[in-house]
C-alpha cells in the first residue's frame, strides 16, 4: 500500500470546538482531506440579470405571480376534469394534460430552468394564499428538518407503487384523489408552518426536482464579497416589509447548491446591494463541485432509477407473460402482492448495486462504504434524468395527441388522428440521444468528484473502477428496455 | 409622560386592538362560514346529480344507436303509436326460424370452419384504452363524500389555524402593552 492509501485517522465533529480538537484537525495527516477543503467551490458563470429584459421580469412585482394565475386556472380545470369529468382515461383531459404532457416535461423544465416550475406551481400560491389567510407561522418541526428527504422518499416510493396497485395514471378518480390528499396536505403545512414547508420538506415532487434541478442550467449565487459587508439582517432569507422571505428557506449567501433554489426572485428583489446573480451553466456542473453529500439524496436517486426501470418492464410487452409464470410458480393469484414484490426487487436493484459499488470502492479509497455511497450516488443522477426523460419521452410523443384530442373535446373541438405525435423510430432515436447524454454525464461528474476528492491516481482509479461499471449495468439495462415496444397508457 | 397621555396613549392602542380582533373575527367567520357553504351547496348538489343521473332513464332521441347494435330505439312520445306500417306494440309473435338446409348451395354449415385469427391491433387505436385497469375503478366515484369530507377537512384545519392566530395575536398584544404600561410606569 502506498503512502497514500495508509488508513486515515477518524475525523473530529466540527460542532464542538476545542483546542484539542483543533490541534487534532490541523494535525491530520491524509493531504486529500486538506486538499479538498482548499478545493474552490463552483466558478460562476455569465450572469442573466445583466440583461434589462431578463431583470425587469425577475424585479417586477408581477413575478412569479402572473405566471401562477394561469397555471392554477389551468390547474383547476385539470382538477374539475380528474373528479367531474368523464371516468375514462383515454378521454379525459385532466389526465391526459397531467400525465401525458406535464409529468413528462418536467424533468425537461428541471435540466433546463432549474427547479423554476416549484416557483409557479399552483400548490405553492395555495400554501401562500393559505398563510396570508390563517397562517400560524410555527416553526418547522425538527424531525422535518432531519428527516424531511426520507419522508420525501417513501413517498414517492408509495405514490409509485399505489399507481400499479390502485391505478392513479390511468384513472382520473385516483389521480383526483391524489391531486385532493396533496392539496390538504398543503393547506395543513400553510395554515400551521412557516414559509413553505411542504415545498422544502414534503413534497414529493420537490425531492425529485432538488435532485434534478443539480444538473440544471440556471444557478442563483450571491457574491460574496458583497454579502460580506451587508448591513441588512439578511434581508434575503427574511425579507423586507414589501417582499416575502424566502419560501424554501434558503440563505443565498452560503448557498452552493441550487436543490432548494425555485428561482422565485424574493432574493433579488430585497437585496439592497444587487448581490445576486443568476448565472448559466453547463448542465450537471453543480455536481462536479459536490462538497456536502447526503445519503439520502443518494438514495433518491437510486429509488428514482428503480421506480424508472419497473415503469419500464411493466410496459413491456413480456410484463403479462412474467405476471402469468409468477402465477403458475407462486400459485399467488393477487396482482398487489406480486407487484409489491417485484417493485421492492425492482427498487432494491439499484440501491444494492450502488452499495456494492461503494463497498468495493471503500477499498481501494479507504474511505467507508456510507460515504462512498453518498458521495457517488450523486454521479448517477446524470444517467437517472436521462432514464427518466427517454421514459416520459415516450409518453409525451406516443401518446401526444390524446391531449389533443381531449383537450379538443372539451372546447367542442373534433381530433380524429391518431394518438402517436411521432413514429417508434424517432421516438427510440431520441432515448438512446438521452441516455448516451446521460452516459456522458455521469461518467464525467464521476471523473470530476473523484479528481476533486483525491490527490493520488490509484485511489482515483480504486474509485472509478466499480463506480464506472455501475453506470455501464444501469446504461445497459436502460437500452435493452427501450429496445422493446412499450404498452401505452391511454 | 403624563399621566394622560399613557390613559390615551393605552385607549387608542386597545381601540386598534380590539379593531384588528374584530377583523380577523370576522374575516375567519367569514371563510369559515363560506368553505362551509361551498361544501354543504355542494355537496347537496353532487348528490342530486348523482340521484338524477342514476333515476333519469336515458332518452333514445339523444344516444346514438350503434352500428350493428341488437337493440332497436325505444318509441318516444312523439312518435304515433298507430303509424301506418309500424308495429308499435310489444306482444308482436316471435318469429319462427325457418329450417335452412344443410346443403344450401354456397353455405358450408360444417362445424368444421377455421377459426378466427387474431388480426394485431395497433397500439394506438383511437377509442381504446389499452391499459385496461381502469374501468371498475371509474365507474362509481363516490364524489359527494369524498369532496365532503375534503371540504370539511379544510375548513377544519382552516378554523383551528384562525383560531391560533387570533389566540396568538392576543398574546403578542397582551406582551406590547405589558411592555407599554412597564415603560410608562418608568
Amino acid at each position: 500500500m502506498s503512502q497514500d492509501l495508509r488508513p486515515r485517522p477518524k475525523q473530529p465533529s466540527r460542532s464542538k470546538s476545542s483546542p484539542r480538537l483543533d490541534r487534532a484537525i490541523k494535525a491530520r495527516t491524509d493531504p486529500d482531506d486538506a486538499r479538498f477543503d482548499r478545493q474552490p467551490g463552483e466558478p460562476l458563470g455569465r450572469d442573466i440579470l445583466k440583461n434589462r429584459y431578463v431583470s425587469a421580469v425577475m424585479r417586477s412585482r408581477w413575478y412569479p405571480g402572473a405566471f401562477q394565475i394561469p397555471i392554477a386556472a389551468v390547474f383547476g380545470l385539470v382538477a374539475y376534469e380528474l373528479l367531474a369529468g368523464p371516468p375514462d382515461a383515454h378521454d379525459n383531459a385532466g389526465t391526459a394534460l397531467m400525465w401525458v404532457l406535464w409529468w413528462p416535461l418536467l424533468p425537461l423544465l428541471y435540466v433546463l430552468f432549474g427547479r423554476l416550475w416549484c416557483a409557479v406551481c399552483p400548490f405553492a400560491a395555495l400554501s401562500d394564499f393559505v398563510q396570508k389567510l390563517v397562517g400560524v407561522n410555527r416553526p418547522v418541526p425538527p424531525f422535518l428538518k432531519k428527516y424531511g428527504i426520507w419522508i420525501i422518499d417513501a413517498t414517492f416510493l408509495a405514490i409509485t407503487w399505489a399507481d400499479h396497485v390502485f391505478g392513479i395514471v390511468e384513472s382520473p378518480w385516483g389521480s383526483g384523489i391524489l391531486l385532493l390528499l396533496l392539496t390538504f396536505a398543503v393547506i395543513v403545512s400553510g395554515a400551521f408552518f412557516q414559509r413553505r414547508t411542504f415545498c422544502r420538506y414534503l413534497c414529493f415532487l420537490g425531492g425529485l426536482s432538488g435532485n434534478y434541478s443539480r444538473t440544471g442550467m440556471l444557478a442563483l449565487r450571491a457574491d460574496q464579497e458583497v454579502c460580506a459587508t451587508c448591513t441588512s439582517k439578511a434581508a434575503c432569507y427574511n425579507g423586507t416589509d414589501t417582499v416575502a422571505a424566502c419560501p424554501l428557506f434558503s440563505f443565498p449567501r452560503t448557498m452552493d447548491s441550487s436543490a432548494n433554489c425555485n428561482l422565485c426572485a424574493n432574493c433579488i428583489k430585497a437585496c439592497p446591494n444587487d448581490a445576486i446573480s443568476i448565472t448559466v451553466r453547463k448542465p450537471t456542473k453543480e455536481l462536479w463541485f459536490l462538497r456536502n453529500p447526503k445519503i439520502e439524496e443518494s438514495f433518491l436517486a437510486m429509488a428514482i432509477m428503480g421506480i424508472v426501470i419497473i415503469q419500464n418492464v411493466t410496459m413491456l410487452p413480456g410484463w403479462a407473460d412474467a405476471l402469468a409464470w409468477m402465477n403458475r410458480t407462486t400459485g399467488i393469484t393477487s396482482y398487489p402482492v406480486i407487484f409489491t414484490a417485484v417493485f421492492a426487487v425492482g427498487v432494491s436493484i439499484p440501491v444494492a448495486l450502488l452499495t456494492l459499488a461503494a463497498k468495493v470502492a471503500s477499498l481501494g479509497n479507504l474511505e467507508s462504504t456510507f460515504k462512498n455511497f453518498a458521495r457517488f450516488g450523486y454521479a448517477l443522477i446524470p444517467l437517472d434524468v436521462a432514464a427518466h426523460l427517454a421514459h416520459n419521452m415516450f409518453h409525451l410523443l406516443a401518446e401526444g395527441g390524446s391531449v389533443i384530442s381531449t383537450v379538443g373535446t372539451l372546447f367542442g373541438g373534433h381530433y380524429t388522428g391518431s394518438a402517436m405525435l411521432v413514429g417508434n423510430g424517432p421516438i427510440q432515436v431520441l432515448q438512446y440521444t438521452f441516455l448516451a447524454l446521460g452516459l456522458a454525464g455521469s461518467l464525467y461528474t464521476l471523473r470530476a468528484i473523484t479528481h476533486r476528492r483525491y490527490l493520488t491516481p490509484a485511489r482515483r482509479r480504486f474509485t472509478m473502477l466499480p463506480f464506472s461499471v455501475l453506470i455501464g449495468i444501469l446504461t445497459a439495462l436502460n437500452v435493452v428496455m427501450f429496445m422493446y415496444p412499450m404498452a401505452h397508457r391511454m | 409622560m403624563s399621566r394622560t397621555d399613557d390613559r390615551t396613549n393605552k385607549s387608542n392602542y386597545s381601540r386598534s386592538a380590539s379593531e384588528a380582533l374584530l377583523w380577523r373575527r370576522i374575516r375567519v367567520a367569514s371563510v369559515g362560514a363560506t368553505v362551509a357553504g361551498i361544501t354543504v351547496l355542494g355537496s347537496l348538489m353532487l348528490s342530486s346529480q348523482q340521484v338524477a343521473s342514476a333515476s333519469t332513464p336515458l332518452s333514445a332521441a339523444v344516444v346514438p344507436v350503434a352500428v350493428g347494435s341488437d337493440n332497436p330505439p325505444a318509441p318516444t312520445a312523439s312518435m304515433p303509436a298507430d303509424m301506418p306500417g309500424m308495429d308499435m306494440s310489444g306482444s308482436s309473435p316471435a318469429p319462427t326460424e325457418a329450417p335452412m338446409p344443410q346443403d344450401m348451395p354456397g353455405m358450408d354449415m360444417g362445424g368444421s370452419s377455421p377459426a378466427p385469427t387474431e388480426a394485431p391491433m395497433p397500439q394506438d387505436m383511437p377509442g381504446m384504452d389499452m391499459g385496461g385497469s381502469s374501468h371498475g375503478a371509474a365507474a362509481n366515484r363516490p364524489l359527494a363524500p369524498v369532496l365532503g369530507t375534503f371540504s370539511g377537512g379544510t375548513a377544519a384545519v382552516l378554523l383551528t389555524a384562525g383560531m391560533l392566530r387570533r389566540k396568538d395575536q392576543s398574546a403578542d398584544l397582551v406582551k406590547k402593552a405589558a411592555r407599554i404600561s412597564g415603560r410608562g410606569k418608568k
